[in-house]
């Protein structure tokens, strides 16, 4: 009995559930956020038209000019520079970032020379193809981790991953992955489920494992347009086979999945929506130099915060969108992944609706996480 | 972990299960899980039958739990 009640599982016959929650709600509404990570995409442009990007549709070209670049960077070390962790993270992203490398070695030169006593982390996704010796001897240099995107065999990576002309590029992403593994450079194989790929998730995935050995498997979460456009349930399912594989293999998993095992093993309740983690955050740049609230691009529509007349990354509407927590939303309260999952997503909720105000669940993000949540727990007991 | 009998420190308090609970069975006995504090817990056949009175009642002083758990 004493045990049940010290854990609070047992309590006492008055315990209000809504003045736990409202409390809660308290913590997060008072507590700041601070921006260590930037996703910068640097370019729209891509070599290679895969069906589910999210540049895809539109046909967007921009390029992020070097004074936003460069403002953002400054705006970064200036925020982080009092901070008790050092580690600040610039991540390369695109379209392709590899079409504008002279920027990265700008932008590496420039945090190189103003970084103080911070510890910058480098890391670009790319899709592989621009890979060559003199790049990878860079990122060697630099201690960059770089992620390829590859999302299996051939048959199954040329369903949607091929050049604008219609030419499979597994052959091309595949050349330099491998060029990065010979350099031991530190890499990931960054596979993106879809539809027509889903049922055979765990094949891909011990095949990338298997025959590509790279350091780091991610298998990224859905790409969002209204919803995360795959059978939530049968996500989960495939996901808990390719979480066993790994974990057997011995290679680090990043995914949906491996975000529910980590809460878990670590009791680290996800208070806020999952944009932010704990108390630091990533933003977003955007091509067209504007700032995003969030880890994933979703194209430059969504943003309206314009990074050049920033004094500081911090600002008012900053701390609101990152005081957004999973008890906003009533619905999410009596859910099994309620302090897991982050919430409903307002980036998502503002595509699909669009007023991020209106906090509207995926059934298909629910549904994964409700069912991965429950057979973790059964099973990591 | 195993029941360990009444503590006299929750005596002649009434208590509930805590509503961020999940019970799941699992053989004989069950896991716990608690959804706010992401603690899982492995219980045996006795503690399972003393949540099982917890499920089953809105609220429970221990010093009548004897009788509930035995029947």
């Amino acid at each position: 009995m004493d045990f049940l009640v010290e854990n609070g599982l047992l309590v006492d016959a008055d315990f209000s559930e809504d003045e736990f929650f409202i409390d809660r709600l308290a913590q997060v509404k008072h507590s700041k956020v601070r921006v260590n990570h930037l996703r910068l995409v640097l370019t729209e442009k891509c070599n290679y038209n895969c069906t589910y990007c999210f540049e895809s549709p539109k046909k967007l070209e921009g390029e992020l000019d070097w004074d936003s670049l460069r403002k953002a960077l400054e705006l970064l070390i200036r925020h982080n520079k009092d901070a008790k962790d050092k580690g600040i993270h610039i991540h390369f992203f695109g379209g392709e970032p590899l079409l504008k490398f002279d920027i990265i070695q700008r932008s590496v030169d420039y945090v190189d020379s103003n970084k103080g006593d911070l510890i910058p982390k480098y890391h670009i996704t790319t899709n592989g193809s621009l890979i060559d010796d003199d790049k990878v001897g860079y990122f060697k240099k630099h201690n960059f981790r770089v992620g390829v995107s590859l999302d299996g065999p051939r048959e199954v990576n040329d369903m949607n991953r091929r050049f604008s002309d219609g030419r499979s590029t597994f052959e091309v992403s595949l050349k330099g992955f491998n060029l990065l593994k010979s350099n031991e450079v530190e890499n990931f194989i960054l596979i993106t489920p879809s539809e027509a790929t889903l049922n055979n998730l765990d094949k891909i995935c011990r095949w990338a494992v298997l025959e590509l050995k790279p350091d780091s498997l991610t298998v990224n979460r859905p790409q969002y347009d209204y919803g995360w456009g795959v059978n939530g349930k049968l996500f989960s399912e495939k996901m808990k086979s390719v979480l066993l594989f790994c974990e057997k293999e011995g290679i680090k998993l990043n995914s949906p999945a491996s975000q529910v095992v980590s809460a878990l093993k670590y009791q680290s309740t996800a208070l806020r929506t999952c944009a932010s983690d704990f108390d630091t955050a990533t933003l977003v740049v955007t091509a067209d130099g504007r700032l995003g609230y969030c880890t994933i691009y979703f194209g430059r529509d969504i943003f309206d915060e314009t990074l050049r007349s920033r004094k500081d990354l911090d600002s008012e509407s900053l701390q609101n969108w990152f005081s957004r927590s999973v008890l906003d939303n009533e619905s999410c309260r009596d859910c099994i992944a309620v302090f897991i999952c982050g919430g409903i997503c307002p980036m998502q909720s503002m595509k699909r609706h669009a007023n991020c105000g209106q906090l509207v669940n995926d059934p298909e993000k629910c549904s994964f996480f409700k069912d991965f949540t429950e057979w973790a727990v059964r099973t990591l007991v | 972990m195993k029941s360990k009998g009444k503590d006299q420190r929750v005596m002649g308090r009434n208590f509930k299960l805590s509503p961020f609970v999940r019970i799941f069975d699992k053989g004989d006995g069950c896991i716990l899980f608690h959804r706010t504090y992401l603690s899982i817990y492995s219980c045996d056949k006795e503690l399972k039958k003393l949540l099982k009175c917890f499920e089953k009642s809105q609220a429970i002083c221990p010093d009548n739990l004897g009788k509930s758990v035995m029947a």
